[in-house]
Order: C-alpha cells, then sequence, then structure tokens
C-alpha cells in the first residue's frame, strides 16, 4: 500500500473506514460486521435484509457494491477493546529490501489476528520513501522489532495508542491533491 | 450453486484459504491534461504486478481482486470463487428485473452480463 506524506489535511478526522482497517481481522466481523440492513429496491420496496430476510440478496450484498438497492440504515457489530500498540514509520529507499524481508517474515506461515501491517513504497515530493503502518490490538510492546531494527529511520511513532488515534495520524497523510 | 451461510460473502475466500498480500498502487496528480497517462498507467502497473506475480509462481490465487481497490479496467467479480457471478446474475434479474441500478445508476462494478 502506497501513501503520501505530503501536508497534512486540516481535518483529520477518523473516519469508520480507517478504523475498521485495523480489526477486521477479528472474528466477530469475518462476513458479518454488518447483520442487518435496510434496502430500497428498485421498485421502491423498503426491506430489512439479514441471514433469515431474504439470504440471497444478504449475501451478494456483501461485496454486490451498489447493484440492488440503496443501503438507508445499516447496523455495525461492536466489540470492546483497549489500547493498541503501533504507529507509522518511514525510512529512505535504500531500506527497501530489508523492509520487504521483515513484512514477508510477518506474513507467513502463521495468522494472528490481533496484528495489522501495511508496507508501502511511496513517491513524494521528488523522492521514494518507505513507509510501514502496523497496528497491534492489544499493547503488547514486544511486537514490531522486525520493522524497528531496520535503520536508518526518517520517523517513527510507534507507541501505545487507540485505533482512533491511529487513524487521525495516517488521515493527516493522505495526499491532498485534487485527481 | 449451494445456499450461502449467513456468514459468508460473495468474494470466496474463507478461513482456509492461503494467506494473501494485500496491494494497493495509489496516484495522486493536479493536472487533467495528466488524466489519460496516470489512469493507463495504473491499469498496466496492476497488469504487469498480476503477470509477473504468476509467472514466478509464488502466488496461489491469481484471480482474486479486492474490489474496493480494483481500477476501472479490471474484473474483480469474474476473478471470485464459488460462483460470485451467477449469484449475482440470479439476486439482479429477482430483485432488479428492469435493471435500474445496472443502467440508470452510474458507477461502480457492475452485475457482468
Amino acid at each position: 500500500m502506497a501513501y503520501h506524506f505530503l501536508d497534512p489535511k486540516e481535518d483529520g478526522l477518523p473516519t469508520m473506514s480507517s478504523i475498521m482497517r485495523y480489526v477486521t481481522s477479528r472474528p466477530v466481523f469475518q462476513n458479518n460486521r454488518l447483520p442487518k440492513k435496510k434496502l430500497v429496491l428498485a421498485y421502491g420496496a423498503v426491506i430489512n435484509v439479514n441471514a433469515s430476510s431474504y439470504p440471497d440478496l444478504f449475501h451478494v450484498l456483501k461485496g454486490g457494491n451498489n447493484n440492488f438497492g440503496i443501503v438507508t440504515r445499516f447496523d455495525l457489530a461492536m466489540f470492546e477493546n483497549g489500547l493498541g500498540y503501533g504507529g507509522n514509520l518511514a525510512y529512505p529507499i535504500s531500506t527497501m529490501a530489508a523492509n520487504l524481508g521483515v513484512f514477508s517474515n510477518l506474513s507467513v506461515p502463521y495468522y494472528d489476528p490481533l496484528s495489522s501491517f501495511s508496507t508501502g513504497v511511496s513517491f513524494a515530493n521528488g523522492g521514494w520513501v518507505v513507509a510501514n503502518s502496523v497496528y497491534y490490538t492489544q499493547d503488547d510492546t514486544t511486537q514490531w522489532s522486525g520493522f524497528q531494527d531496520v535503520k536508518p529511520q526518517l520517523a517513527n511513532t510507534v507507541r501505545t495508542l487507540n485505533v482512533s488515534a491511529l487513524a487521525t495520524e495516517k488521515a493527516g497523510k493522505v495526499a491532498t491533491t485534487n485527481r | 450453486m449451494s445456499a450461502a451461510s449467513a456468514g459468508q460473502d460473495l468474494m470466496g475466500l474463507n478461513a482456509s484459504s492461503p494467506g494473501m498480500t494485500l496491494w494497493l498502487s495509489s496516484f495522486a496528480w493536479t493536472n487533467p491534461k495528466d488524466d489519460a497517462n496516470v489512469t493507463a498507467a495504473a491499469a498496466n502497473l496492476a497488469l504487469v504486478a498480476g503477470i509477473i506475480a504468476s509467472e514466478e509462481g509464488s502466488v496461489t490465487n491469481t484471480t482474486f481482486v479486492y474490489s474496493a481497490y480494483a481500477n476501472a479496467k479490471q474484473k474483480p467479480y469474474q476473478g471470485w470463487a464459488g460462483g460470485a457471478v451467477e449469484r449475482l446474475q440470479a439476486a439482479s434479474k429477482k430483485y432488479d428485473p428492469n435493471g435500474v441500478f445496472q443502467k440508470l445508476v452510474p458507477g461502480g462494478f457492475k452485475v457482468p452480463t
């Protein structure tokens, strides 16, 4: 995933989607994040869609985008979570091989549903940087040593924090060009 | 086509699917005159990356595309296992027989014909 370190946005409020990406591997979110939706169909009917009401439509709406109706309400499954451990790390492009090595080692062979990370290369302000965005959904400060060990670093914000603080931080790094 | 359970989605992945790395390339520019070149370069990057990964043999699922990250030239539904296209077509015929959301709603990946 590539993103750009340009000037921060004025209103870096965390969006739902930016928070969701850190917790979507949790079982409660697996394919049942939105257990109920209210949908308006083409001929004007307003229906409730869930696992037992219009189950075929419930199924295709998970991935079927805007092909079937207008969703006017959805219920969102929630779970309680405390602080996590993560942040953003930036490096010069010379560290790309080392960072991809860490990424690869973290990716296989075991799957930790509490762990979320992305590694990207980004071109901005005339130069290339490598950037890691990491979040462990528990406050486990032993995490991320692989990425922490790669040097040199241009920036490192890894710390104990909650997911909305991390989302706000990332929102400030999104490109603000108009295309 | 089997009945779906409440936990399933259209993308054809499940807990026993092999692990995958989600890859996204994102472009930002300011000059409208660059639109054609940038969108072509972006589509080409995705295409070439898929070819290289496929040739290296390191990718087990070479057809899966995540629709939220796809560019307009990609066809996400066609790459999803488990009968996604058939389910979309059946649901569209049943719930939108006049194709309102296919013909009158612009944008988005439409149901494959």
